[in-house]
């Protein structure tokens, strides 16, 4: 178990900028999520923390040590990758067994090791079967079984979740969180996917174009998002935000100046009237859920609008729905910058 | 019946279902009017059978497989893995390493007889290593070195082809078992081991049966730079059906021996094929 610290990280592809000036501190034992759009670097930063990439510039130390010019092997790292990596024609126990054998672990202390993580991860019937006679729950299980018999200071997950089909994902989800918890070993873990990000983080940091957006706990990033693009990536769907123009009275009034985005989640939107709404929208269409309506609107910029409501709304007389939420899930935005006042 | 049945019919099955039956006569290929063409029954498999020359072309052939399948196949496999790593111009490689294949087999001949002279390339590279004290020897008509030069020039001629089904075979590798193989310690004798070799299982098996077939049918080079001498070391089988069907005019005879030769090779790539993919589902 150890901390993971970045100081500075740059790395480029010829003139292409991947990552920029990367400062980022994950405290021992945490569970660390890289979460961004494809594109945004999030898999570069963890590869160079692996070893996989050599950055162009800066630090990456793991516990005490500085890592830069060392072999993946020697980081104290271990990984698991979304294509999970198993090698075809071993088996299970092989697999299992792989980093064990090249580091020529004792036999009895290997076989010990080995029969932990199948237990732990529940793989004993299947240590004699070869990687194409599993399903994918258990592909993605071998390999973590596979970075855990190796004790690694700071385990690597490169999106582990995303080739399984829904249902399994939540079920790999909840025993990755249990394995976090058991171990109380630092992990860091890639995804596009936010609620993965939201459930599974102790800290998620949000990459956008190299940049760090925004590190926080999911609370902190879904009520006090730094700036617009946080704001819209955490969250599904994404927040709403409405210039001046769309606002009626009341809701201009929430604003300090008309440079300001108002922003408003729609989960937190309720149907109001003419007096009350803070702003006036033109239905468009609504989807029932069952459980809840998901709401589409215009606003009089002509931005859609998504509200999750839990009621059909009417319209006014006027032909327009008025929307308020309470003060407290307001959010406000700088219109130029993007950035959060307040 | 669609165009692709009659050519095969046509070019494939007909004369094979032909050579067969000529095996059972005593068809001469100018028609001698003295000797009419009879059906003389297993005579001609008795004979091939019975004749040492034709054990010792069968060993001479099948030595050359046993040698040249190995030897082709790790150059190709080996060149394969160069031209697949970030080697700046590795396109050109690629296409220049290639040549070879291209080339006809008698133009290779050609330069290869010129390499293997008592003054050629070897020999000379021969006296540079040894400062004199080894050679001057004749390769090609040496008991000794003639089967070896063949091979090593065959090998050379025909490795391109199976490089560039390693090279397809290499590139379908997923890249993170290469990843997982670095992150869990692997040296790159291990990573080849444990990563590259077995995930090319099926390209081996292609290769494997693909050269044994290729190999069996060695004639060119022999007719051209030995006519299977000296003292019959590199006489092939099909050299010795070309001989006894072309220069002796023995086609009845030497149609057996296709014959007799077809099912040995088949049975060998069946049995290949049995063995190397049945490995595979245990």
């Amino acid at each position: 178990m150890a901390n993971v610290r970045l100081t500075n990280l740059n790395k480029n592809y010829g003139s292409v900028e991947v990552l920029k000036n990367i400062d980022l501190e994950i405290k021992s034992g945490e569970f660390c999520v890289f979460v961004g759009p494809s594109g945004c670097g999030k898999s570069t930063l963890l590869r160079s923390i692996a070893g996989l990439e050599d950055v162009t510039s800066g630090d990456v130390h793991i516990g005490d040590d500085r890592v830069n010019d060392m072999r993946p092997k020697d980081r104290g790292i271990s990984m698991v990758f979304q294509s999970y990596a198993l090698f075809p024609h071993k088996t299970v126990y092989e697999n299992i067994a792989y980093g064990l054998r090249i580091a020529k672990v004792p036999k009895k202390e290997l076989e010990e090791k080995v029969a932990e993580a199948a237990r732990a991860l529940k793989l004993e019937p299947l240590l004699q079967r070869k990687p194409a006679n599993l399903s994918g729950g258990q592909r993605q299980r071998v390999a973590i079984g596979r970075s855990i018999v190796r004790n690694p200071r700071v385990f690597l997950f490169d999106e582990p979740l995303s080739n399984l089909d829904a249902a399994l994902r939540v079920t790999m989800r909840t025993e990755i969180g249990q394995l976090h918890s058991r171990l109380d070993a630092t992990m860091i873990y890639v995804t596009h996917d936010q609620v993965e990000a939201m459930t599974l983080a102790d800290k998620i940091v949000v990459l956008r174009d190299g940049i760090i957006e925004q590190v926080g706990t999911p609370v902190d990033l879904y009520e006090r998002p730094d700036n617009t693009f946080v704001a819209q990536f955490i969250g599904s769907p994404k927040m709403n935000l409405f210039t001046s123009e769309d606002l009626t009275e009341k809701g201009k009034k929430c604003l300090p100046d008309a440079d300001t985005l108002l922003g408003m989640r729609p989960e937190h939107m309720r149907v109001s009237d003419m007096k009350n709404g803070l702003v006036a929208l033109t239905p468009t269409h609504s989807e029932n859920l069952g459980e809840y309506f998901l709401a589409y609107f215009e606003s009089a910029t002509g931005e859609e609008v998504i509200a999750k409501l839990y009621e059909k709304s009417v319209p006014d007389a006027d032909g327009k729905v008025y929307l308020e939420t309470i003060k407290s899930r307001l959010h406000r935005f700088n219109k130029e910058t993007g950035l959060r006042v307040a | 019946m669609g165009p692709g049945v009659i050519l095969t019919l046509l070019f494939i099955v007909t004369p094979f279902v032909l050579s067969i039956f000529l095996s059972f006569t005593n068809q001469r290929l100018v028609p001698n009017l003295n000797i009419p063409t009879e059906f003389i029954g297993f005579r001609n498999y008795e004979r091939v059978l019975g004749r040492p020359d034709f054990w010792n072309a069968f060993g001479n052939t099948g030595l050359f497989v046993a040698l040249i399948v190995p030897i082709q196949g790790a150059i190709a496999l080996g060149v394969a893995m160069l031209i697949n790593s970030k080697l700046p111009m590795r396109n050109l490689f690629r296409g220049v390493f290639f040549i070879p294949t291209v080339m006809t087999m008698v133009v290779v001949s050609v330069i290869w007889a010129v390499l293997f002279r008592i003054d050629g390339f070897f020999n000379q590279f021969l006296d540079l290593l040894s400062f004199g004290m080894l050679g001057p020897v004749d390769w090609l008509t040496n008991e000794m070195t003639a089967m070896g030069s063949l091979i090593l020039l065959s090998a050379w001629q025909g490795f391109p082809f199976q490089m560039v089904i390693y090279l397809a075979g290499l590139q379908a590798i997923n890249p993170e078992l290469y990843e997982a193989a670095k992150v869990e310690g692997s040296t790159s004798w291990q990573t080849f081991r444990h990563v590259t070799f077995p995930s090319l299982r099926n390209t081996h098996v292609f290769i494997v049966i693909a050269t044994t077939i290729l190999g069996f049918k060695l004639f060119t080079q022999v007719n051209l730079l030995t006519q299977g001498g000296p003292q019959g070391v590199t006489e092939t089988v099909v050299q010795l059906i070309y001989q006894n069907g072309f220069q002796q005019g023995k086609v009845g005879f030497a149609s057996a021996l296709s014959v007799v030769f077809f099912l040995t090779v088949l049975l060998i790539s069946i049995a290949q094929r049995y063995f190397l993919t049945n490995e595979e589902t245990k």
